[in-house]
């Protein structure tokens, strides 16, 4: 309504029927709450306060032209006709035609403004206007509009001072016959109805329910206000709550949320649902009120969100606390009515369906919480019995046949196989996802642990953890099945999110077994069998670009749990888990790819610095007989690599011409570094001759310049880990 | 509520809202209630010069049922919590139909037996 669409320095608005309209708010000398607040809001910080102040534009009754109430009632008011009617009523404006010529209105041609010219637009006629207008003076209104804006208004003031005393009278009049019929409603009623619709927002649940904006605001950090401390934990489990002060507008849209406690539920609820209008005229007139005193207010400074159930709970809290205003009562009264709502309902949980007795079929209740389905979406109750059925079926062939048919295991019914796994998959994140709530729970449990809260907090976390290892079925590192269920599992790329969730609760034997069966399995990952840079696959293609994304998606969810538990073990077992390596898969193949270099370069680099003298894990020393071991172990990789050292590099050029980016090959330096840290001399001698091309290559490519200088020293770099680890340098390379 | 609690973290971004007849409105979203009700503050219409109406509003109120689309910001969402948030409501509306489903089925056999039982 403010036209500000022309810019910034014009206040007044185009149109008549605005122009009126806000002219009239800005000078209604509302008691109303709301009313107050929406003029507030609609001067916009009093941009064109003054402008709008003159009497002169506050002549006409909105859209009727001062007609009396007996004209219109009774029948159906042709707004357009009487306007077209009352064209003439309206006066010339000189002093408008003016402001609206020096605003920049072009005042040659008939499009003075729409006042202006002495007449009434219809709406086509007034939109045609602005888009004319809109074409013609793009730029020109900002330019000359305050110093004009000012002069203009200074002629104003100095009207009739006659003419200003009517107007008054008039609008004054005006006033008193709108306000005839207020205050319909009483205080009790307005509560009444602000009650009936806050008990329709009200949860029991909330952690459940609001469960993703709770969180949401958990993890970002929350917007902190000025003068807004941190409150003091009510028995929260988030020590992270800070103090939240939104805006007193965004507020009302915002509730901020409290700690996410079941303790503190009250607030949650509260805060949870500020919607109603007048409920938000009270906060923001309330908060902005709040703002001035809670800096004064020693101890404890509120937040100025909207929390009324803040406010109750810090009641004690109130030092010094002037003496309350009317909002700040009324707020106090309509707060513990929503706490009787509330424990009305947690009483009397309400039923999506109701069905009487001796009735065939149930009426449903809508609320928001289930709303009419638009699409009816049949439930079919045997969907789950699915996959059971075809267990009955799939494996007792598979048992009895020993592994004649474990190719089959798959073939047989791949989409019942796949519905399992993603069944499966589900099951676990449901299992992860109670583990995560009980243990933010946790902190509100009683310290002395033979408390039964404790204790059932103890089962709970148990049971769920248990479920949580029986889904993911990682127990068993070799399976009946081909693949093994693990490696189905992890095919999935939300199968390889939840593992780092997951293995953050598990215990260190839990996760050896989850590592061991992905060692032995590790072949039928997808992500090797994606084959090492996909040779056939063209390399901007879709399918490469979700191949890469699953391998990163590996790398980096996967890899780092099982890592680390690696980087911490004994050499017995680090031994072990390499000697299943290499006896499971095929090492010359599996090395292609990326995960694998990966595994081999951390088991390498743990059982060498395992056998430093000195070394020792959990404070066994290192065994004699585990050295030879791992040295076996090493010169049976070597062996077996011998000979295709050059494949683990990527390819330079792909298939479809494109020039892979020199990047990529870090993983096969360190792999090769690691692998010459532990080598005999003879073995070095077979390293270098095998790789001395690509290393020639990559030196050159970084000296000759035809790479970006940043790119050429991360090359270089590359390259020198395998070097150094020989004892060379890159600069020793004789170009 | 998934939706609900989502947009309420959308609160203060710029969104840009499609409506069933067509009109498309950016603007910043101001509030949202449980009807998915949207208000947005300082809107811009996204293709001008079909709807001049729109030209000098500044606020609006859109009704929750007229949406078509709302279009967000990538960044301003998390992907990982919010298929967090839709496995819990998932599961709570299975407890839900699980716990309305039994009582009433065993009114209707009660039902049926009455019925039966008065007419023979």
């Amino acid at each position: 309504m403010s036209g500000s669409f022309f810019g910034p320095g014009i206040g007044l608005p185009d149109d008549a029927i605005a122009l009126e309209r806000s002219s009239f708010r800005s000078h209604t000398n509302n008691n109303d709450l709301d009313a107050r607040l929406e003029t507030m809001a609609l001067r916009d910080t009093g941009e064109f306060g003054d402008a709008l102040e003159e009497e002169d534009l506050d002549t006409f009754n909105d859209e009727t032209f001062d007609a009396d109430v007996g004209e219109i009632a009774g029948k159906e008011f042709d707004f357009f006709q009487n306007t077209l009617d009352n064209r003439d009523k309206v006066p010339q404006y000189s002093q408008q035609a003016a402001y609206n010529a020096g605003a920049g209105f072009s005042s040659s041609d008939n499009s003075s403004g729409v006042l202006g010219e002495g007449r009434v637009l219809t709406l086509a006629e007034v939109e045609a206007k602005l888009m004319q207008q809109n074409q013609q003076n793009p730029l020109a209104m900002p330019l000359g509009a305050p110093e004009q804006m000012a002069s203009v208004a200074l002629s104003r003031r100095t009207a009739d001072a006659e003419t200003i005393a009517k107007r008054r009278e008039a609008r004054l009049q005006r006033q008193m016959m709108l306000s005839k019929y207020d205050n319909m409603m009483s205080r009790h009623d307005k509560e009444y109805i602000i009650r009936i619709q806050i008990s329709q927002l009200l949860t029991d649940d909330p952690a459940a329910d609001d469960f993703y904006c709770h969180m949401y605001q958990l993890s970002r950090g929350t917007m902190v206000g000025p003068g807004v401390v941190q409150q003091p934990a009510t028995n929260t489990s988030d020590s992270s709550v800070v103090g939240r002060s939104v805006t007193p507008r965004s507020s009302a849209g915002t509730p901020a949320p409290a700690a996410s406690a079941q303790g503190d539920r009250r607030k949650h609820y509260l805060q949870l649902h500020k919607k109603h209008h007048q409920e938000q005229h009270h906060l923001q007139q309330h908060s902005a009120n709040r703002r001035p005193n809670s800096q004064g207010s020693s101890g404890d400074v509120r937040r100025s969100s909207s929390s009324l159930g803040n406010q109750h709970h810090h009641h004690h809290h109130h030092l010094g606390r002037p003496h309350r205003s009317n909002t700040q009562s009324s707020m106090a009264r309509m707060q513990q009515q929503v706490q009787r709502i509330v424990n009305e309902a947690r009483r009397r949980p309400k039923a999506a369906h109701v069905a009487a007795e001796g009735a065939l079929g149930k009426i449903s209740v809508n609320s928001a919480r289930n709303p009419k389905q638009v699409i009816q979406v049949q439930q079919r109750s045997h969907a789950g019995s699915i996959s059971q059925a075809d267990i009955p079926r799939g494996s007792p062939m598979v048992h009895d046949l020993g592994g004649i048919f474990t190719g089959m295991g798959d073939a047989r019914n791949p989409a019942a196989e796949r519905r399992k796994t993603l069944r499966s998959i589900e099951n676990v994140y449901t299992a992860v996802l109670r583990l995560e709530q009980l243990i933010r729970e946790q902190a509100r449990l009683p310290p002395n642990a033979d408390h039964p809260a404790v204790q059932n907090w103890l089962t709970m976390y148990g049971e769920a953890k248990e479920r949580a290892w029986t889904e993911l079925d990682a127990s068993q590192p070799i399976s009946n099945t081909y693949p093994h269920p693990l490696a189905r599992f992890l095919s999935f790329s939300k199968g390889k999110r939840i593992i780092p969730r997951l293995v953050h609760h598990l215990s260190i034997d839990q996760v050896l077994a989850l590592t061991t069966t992905v060692i032995a399995n590790f072949e039928t990952l997808d992500v090797c069998r994606f084959g090492s840079f996909s040779y056939s696959v063209a390399s901007g293609s879709m399918v490469a670009a979700r191949q890469k994304e699953e391998t990163d998606l590996f790398l980096h969810a996967v890899m780092p749990p099982t890592l680390a538990f690696l980087s911490e073990t004994s050499l017995q077992i680090v031994n072990g888990l390499f000697a299943l390596f290499m006896e499971r898969n095929n090492v010359a193949w599996v090395t292609r790819t990326r995960p694998a270099l990966a595994f081999l370069t951390v088991l390498l680099g743990r059982s060498a610095a395992l056998k430093q003298p000195g070394a020792h894990a959990y404070g066994v020393p290192v065994d004699s007989q585990e050295i030879y071991q791992s040295s076996e172990l090493y010169n049976h990789l070597f062996n077996s690599l011998r000979g295709n050292f050059l494949s683990i590099f990527p390819p330079s050029v792909s298939s479809a011409g494109h020039a892979v980016s020199p990047m990529e090959d870090l993983h096969a330096w360190q792999f090769l570094a690691t692998l010459a840290i532990g080598a005999s001399v003879e073995q070095q001698h077979t390293l270098v001759s095998e790789v001395r091309e690509k290393v020639l290559e990559r030196v050159m490519l970084a000296k000759s310049g035809h790479v970006p200088v940043d790119i050429a020293m991360a090359l270089t770099a590359n390259v020198n880990l395998f070097l150094n680890a020989l004892g060379l340098d890159a600069s020793q390379v004789a170009t | 509520m998934l939706f609900y609690s989502f947009f309420k973290t959308q609160v203060g971004q710029q969104v840009t809202v499609e409506l069933k007849n067509d009109l498309a409105i950016q603007g910043t979203l101001e509030s949202v209630d449980q009807f998915l009700n949207f208000k947005l503050k300082d809107i811009s219409v996204v293709d001008e010069e079909r709807y001049p109406h729109m030209i000098s509003v500044k606020n609006c109120f859109i009704r929750g049922s007229v949406v078509r689309y709302v279009q967000l910001s990538p960044p301003t969402v998390d992907t990982a919590l919010l298929q967090d948030a839709a496995r819990r409501e998932a599961q709570s509306t299975q407890q839900q139909q699980q716990q309305s489903k039994p009582p009433t089925a065993a009114t209707n056999t009660t039902a049926i037996a009455t019925a039966t039982g008065s007419v023979s």
